[in-house]
């Protein structure tokens, strides 16, 4: 009777110093992926508002008639709103730091038409960050979606060489030109 | 090649399905009975937790839970991972002194389990082997 006793006590010390270790490992571990999901979170999003906002200096302001002052405060207004409206949801849960380099491949190929252009000549500064931020939080979700739409496109079976897609909730018609080595042009019309 | 089973199939299924039908294998086909389940259920919990001690798979699928990039070039094979955070050596090193402490709180655990078996303390016997197969699976599953 006495070594029943001692063999449960035994069994039961070891039994609860395994779950107690186990429970430890599991929440030290869990606490540093956060960590790193966090981190990787935080250089996903710095990566891709300096690729958009340098596409908002190049595609956008050198178009029009901005001088060199206003082009930095406005790019800085830009930046700080963009950051402010990014879908940190899309970006956190399907984007990997693996799929950056295509992402950014595909935001250089986005080109405003002119009646773009025209439209936001017109209005006052304020409206103009605001109005372009829009947009671009727009053209970053159709990026990503356009990413997964040509990942899937032979489980699909669906060919998209010159798709159009209108968006008209903001007035915009996005056009995807593919070739065959990918994306060839994002065209953004009104 | 498309995969048959996941390896969490693997672990959480076939494995036990496995432990189960060598018990019915010896007591309704064999006729013989060792007291042997808690022996079966803690060796598979046993069997499954060592690989770990490679610790570079332990500590970058467990700890860190970052995968591997794989690269090959002519005579060259790399294998390489990602990591944006800082995260320190003691860190790590902490948890994988928990890990060996774990491996060999299991093997006690198991010592008692056999004990029980051979001085036919069945419930114990059981209960036991359970508990040591039910924390390796637990450890080799999470994420």
């Amino acid at each position: 009777m006495t070594t029943d006793y001692i063999i449960i006590a035994i069994g039961c010390i070891l039994s609860l110093s395994i779950f107690f270790i186990t429970w430890k490992i599991y929440a030290k571990s869990s606490r540093i992926k956060q960590r790193i999901k966090y981190a990787d979170f935080e250089k996903r999003q710095d990566i891709i508002i300096k690729a958009f906002a340098e596409h908002f200096e190049v595609s956008l302001m050198n178009k029009m008639s901005f001088s060199k002052d206003e082009k930095f405060e406005l790019n800085n207004l830009f930046q700080t709103e963009f950051q402010k409206q990014l879908p940190s949801e899309n970006l956190s849960s399907s984007i990997q730091l693996k799929h950056i380099p295509v992402l950014l491949e595909t935001i250089e190929l986005i080109y405003f038409e002119n009646a773009v252009l025209d439209s936001l000549k017109e209005i006052n500064r304020d409206a103009f960050i605001k109005e372009t931020t829009t947009l671009y939080v727009i053209l970053i979700k159709f990026v990503i979606f356009s990413y997964y739409l040509r990942r899937k496109e032979k489980q699909l079976d669906f060919d998209f060489d010159e798709q159009l897609f209108d968006i008209s909730n903001y007035k915009l018609k996005l056009k995807l030109k593919k070739g065959d080595k990918g994306i060839e042009g994002i065209t953004v019309d009104e | 090649m498309k995969k048959i089973i996941s390896r969490k199939g693997i672990v959480i299924v076939i494995i036990p399905l496995f432990a189960v039908f060598l018990q019915f294998f010896l007591r309704m086909v064999l006729h013989k009975d060792f007291n042997t389940i808690g022996i079966t259920l803690g060796a598979l919990g046993l069997g499954q937790i060592l690989p770990f001690f490679y610790f570079d798979h332990f500590v970058a699928n467990k700890i860190l839970g970052i995968t591997p990039e794989y690269e090959f070039a002519p005579g060259k094979f790399t294998v390489s991972y990602e990591l944006t955070a800082h995260i320190s050596k003691d860190e790590v090193d902490g948890l994988k002194n928990l890990f060996i402490l774990a491996i060999f709180l299991n093997l006690a655990l198991f010592l008692v389990t056999v004990f029980c078996g051979l001085t036919d303390r069945l419930i114990l016997h059981t209960i036991f082997g359970a508990i040591c197969c039910c924390v390796s699976w637990f450890l080799i599953i999470f994420k």
